[in-house]
């Protein structure tokens, strides 16, 4: 009795196991199939396929409308692989569907074949799925293969920039604030001890009575050459400060057609001027360039930014201090006068204000900012 | 040495794609026999039954009394199948749901007032201690709230919206709540769970990273995400509950991926137990392995400090559990030091861990469900 009620257990377990297997694997078929179905719909909208980025299709959380946009760019502008993986996949899944229900009724061999032909098209997709993850682990290695003091390095020396842009914005305000103190009537009071050399441009503060005249050592037509000849009235003045703005004329008459031509003649200027007035602090200032019709009928004038680019560069190797009014300018387009060459009333203003910040940013140890 | 582990788990992995495809595609022919091979059987047996019981009647000349055994056991048969189908087709089990299309989803659990309230109070207690810390609360709500739609038909559960909404109440107002529920609610048409865990997938990380970087005002990383598959054969800890048969049968599993900025700051973590330094974040002999979500922190160690290259000033503290492994990675372009702590193997204190590591954000990062039941949290904040 005891023997029949073992095989009774026995038999109860093994049919109860094939009859959970048969019921199992009727279940998962058609669960994994819609599983799977809904997989390759969420690789193609997530766009983690043939590698694309998630933000290949947009932000989700920064605009909802691009992303969508974007999953739809997605689905129709796929790289051709991704799209045939969709399709091939989608293929598959549909041919492993109806395989899966007919499992039941067609015979073997019928079977077999659709499994075979299942098999020939799902190839492709399950390849992609092994380059995703070669990449996948190609990453991780990336990873291992850094040492801890090989980022040890890179985190202190993150510090070391982090620390200077510190620096840089503790100026930056610093120098703002000094800007600001300068607004108003104490602009001009500001200027002291100085000469201010260059041509017609120049000339604008004298006339317009805006610094001392006898100050400004400035006419229309002058060039670099000009610092020699009026030397000697440079150094009556023993001035602290020398501010230099040359550069249209000497551009436009040809004399210097190159410009480091140019700037090997400005260098040897600066340094005599040096020399005679050792004690001077000299400011060259950026070539304000020629704009509209004056840049049209000088087409040699276009040249300027390039010139002016090579005064930066003089300076920052002879060790002058440089002012670049290019933001200035920019700021102010509206004062050019009608020619085009030179500049309205207002501009001196703001012009003045920028040799002023070039003295203070001297003065903290900054030549050109 | 390291390659050749990737590329036998690589191998590993494809074999088990393999397998998996393989077994599908030899289903309707081999795995799943087909109803005439069934009825074949039935007549294989009807056979041997009645060689079985001609036997006798061969040799006895016939024997009545045994075919009400025979019958018993016939009709135990009918009710063992009968109960392993019940059982099997039964959609819920041990607090999770199983959906018409093989997804598993954990009910939400019921919150326990009294520990609201001791958490509640062990983070006041904390803002007074350091007043200058802000402190945040993120809890991934459960799939089965964030997506009910897959749930079977007649599943109640419980309004877990509601519960976090009364647990956000109970807060202190120093307290930052972040509601990443209503973000996940927002795109619940998208793979953010895993069907068979708990746990967010990459997506869902990447979402609930970008919801709580933005309340905690620090920088998000600029560019795009890069994703990446590390593995395809994850089957999570959901799954654990069906039958053995079932759970060989559907070895094919789940993607796991990771999304990484293209700008990803630098950085290298400290196992704070053992003091082991690395350059990654993530196990990569586990993402070949037979559980590839540990390979986020190599399984979840008790205590992870990440120093980066996002020089900023800012240090946050990490309390969490294990949904917290997959969303931290993705704070390491945001923050200059992470420190990531798992109360339950963890036997430090938040308090001592803000006051050693100077902590300048703390961020309670649980999934609900485990908020809700478990009790570690509370021995860290008190």
């Amino acid at each position: 009795m005891g023997g029949i009620f073992r095989l009774v257990i026995l038999i109860i377990v093994l049919a109860a196991g094939i009859a959970g297997i048969r019921l199992a694997a009727g279940r998962l078929a058609s669960g994994r199939a819609e599983k799977e179905a809904a997989e390759q719909v969420s690789l193609a909208e997530t766009g983690s396929a043939a590698g694309w980025t998630a933000q290949e299709k947009a932000d989700p959380l920064l605009s909802s409308s691009s992303e969508e946009e974007t999953k739809q760019d997605g689905l129709t502008e796929a790289p051709e692989e991704g799209e045939s993986v969709d399709r091939q996949s989608s293929e598959g899944l549909s041919a492993g569907g109806s395989s899966a229900d007919a499992g039941g009724d067609a015979a073997a061999d019928d079977g077999a074949t659709t499994a075979a032909a299942e098999a020939e098209e799902e190839k492709p997709a399950f390849d992609h799925v092994m380059t995703e993850l070669e990449n996948g682990y190609a990453y991780l290695a990336s990873l291992d293969a850094r040492t801890p003091v090989e980022m040890e390095y890179m985190i202190s020396e993150a510090q070391k920039e982090h620390e200077k842009e510190l620096e840089r914005e503790a100026y930056r305000l610093k120098r703002e604030k000094y800007r600001e103190s300068l607004e108003g009537k104490r602009l001009w009071d500001a200027f002291e001890d100085f000469v201010f050399l260059g041509d017609s441009r120049v000339v604008g503060f004298d006339v317009y009575g805006l610094l001392p005249s006898d100050r400004v050592l400035a006419e229309a037509g002058d060039t670099i050459n000009s610092i020699t000849n009026r030397m000697d009235t440079i150094k009556s003045f023993s001035p602290k400060y020398i501010f230099i703005s040359y550069g249209i004329n000497d551009i436009g008459i040809g004399f210097w057609p190159t410009a480091e031509e140019y700037t090997s003649a400005f260098s040897e200027k600066l340094h005599e001027l040096q020399k005679e007035l050792p004690e001077a602090e000299i400011y060259v200032n950026s070539i304000i360039p020629a704009r509209g019709d004056a840049a049209q009928a000088y087409p040699v004038w276009q040249g300027i930014p390039e010139y002016s680019e090579a005064v930066r560069q003089m300076c920052e190797r002879e060790g002058f201090a440089f002012i670049d009014n290019a933001s200035v300018i920019e700021e102010h387009m509206d004062q050019y006068a009608d020619d085009g060459v030179h500049m309205q009333p207002d501009f001196y203003r703001y012009w003045a204000e920028n040799q002023l910040l070039a003295v203070f940013d001297r003065k903290n140890g900054v030549l050109s900012f | 040495m390291a390659f050749e582990k990737y590329a036998a788990g690589r191998e590993q992995n494809a074999a088990a794609a393999a397998q998996g495809k393989k077994k599908r595609m030899m289903d309707p022919a081999a795995s799943r026999p087909s109803r005439t091979e069934t009825v074949y059987e039935e007549d294989e047996y009807t056979a041997a039954g009645g060689d079985e019981m001609s036997g006798p009647e061969q040799k006895g000349g016939g024997n009545g009394g045994r075919i009400p055994i025979v019958l018993l056991c016939a009709a135990l048969i009918a009710a063992g199948v009968f109960l392993l189908y019940k059982d099997i087709s039964r959609d819920y089990r041990h607090g999770i749901y199983r959906c018409e299309n093989g997804r598993m989803l954990e009910a939400p659990a019921e919150p326990d007032p009294g520990k609201t309230d001791l958490v509640s109070s062990g983070v006041k207690n904390l803002a007074e201690k350091f007043p200058d810390v802000d402190q945040y609360m993120m809890l991934v709500p459960a799939a089965a709230c964030i997506q009910p739609e897959d749930l079977p038909e007649n599943a109640q559960i419980r309004d877990q919206r509601a519960d976090l909404a009364q647990i956000r109440s109970k807060m202190p107002q120093s307290l930052h709540w972040i509601d990443l529920a209503e973000t996940l609610s927002g795109h619940s048409g998208e793979n953010l769970y895993y069907d068979s865990d708990i746990y967010l997938t990459g997506w869902g990380s990447r979402y609930a990273a970008r919801t709580a970087m933005t309340a905690m005002e620090v920088k998000i990383p600029e560019g795009r995400d890069q994703c990446y598959l590390l593995s395809n054969t994850l089957i999570g800890r959901l799954a654990a509950d069906r039958l053995p048969a079932l759970h060989l049968l559907d070895r094919q599993g789940e993607r796991l991926e990771i999304y990484v900025p293209e700008k990803e700051a630098y950085y290298y973590c400290i196992n704070g137990r053992s003091g082991k330094r690395s350059g990654s974040l993530y196990d990569s002999e586990a993402a070949a392995g037979t559980s590839p979500y540990n390979v986020f922190f190599e399984g979840g160690k008790a205590l992870t400090q990440i120093h980066t290259t996002a020089i900023n000033g800012e240090t946050l503290l990490v309390v969490g559990d294990r949904t917290a492994d997959s969303i931290v990675p993705l704070f390491v372009s945001s923050f200059e030091h992470i420190i990531l702590m798992h109360p339950s193997k963890c036997a430090k204190t938040v308090a001592g861990l803000a006051r050693e590591y100077e902590v300048t954000k703390i961020l309670y990062l649980y999934d609900a469900n485990d908020f809700m039941t478990d009790s570690a949290l509370l021995r860290a904040l008190n």
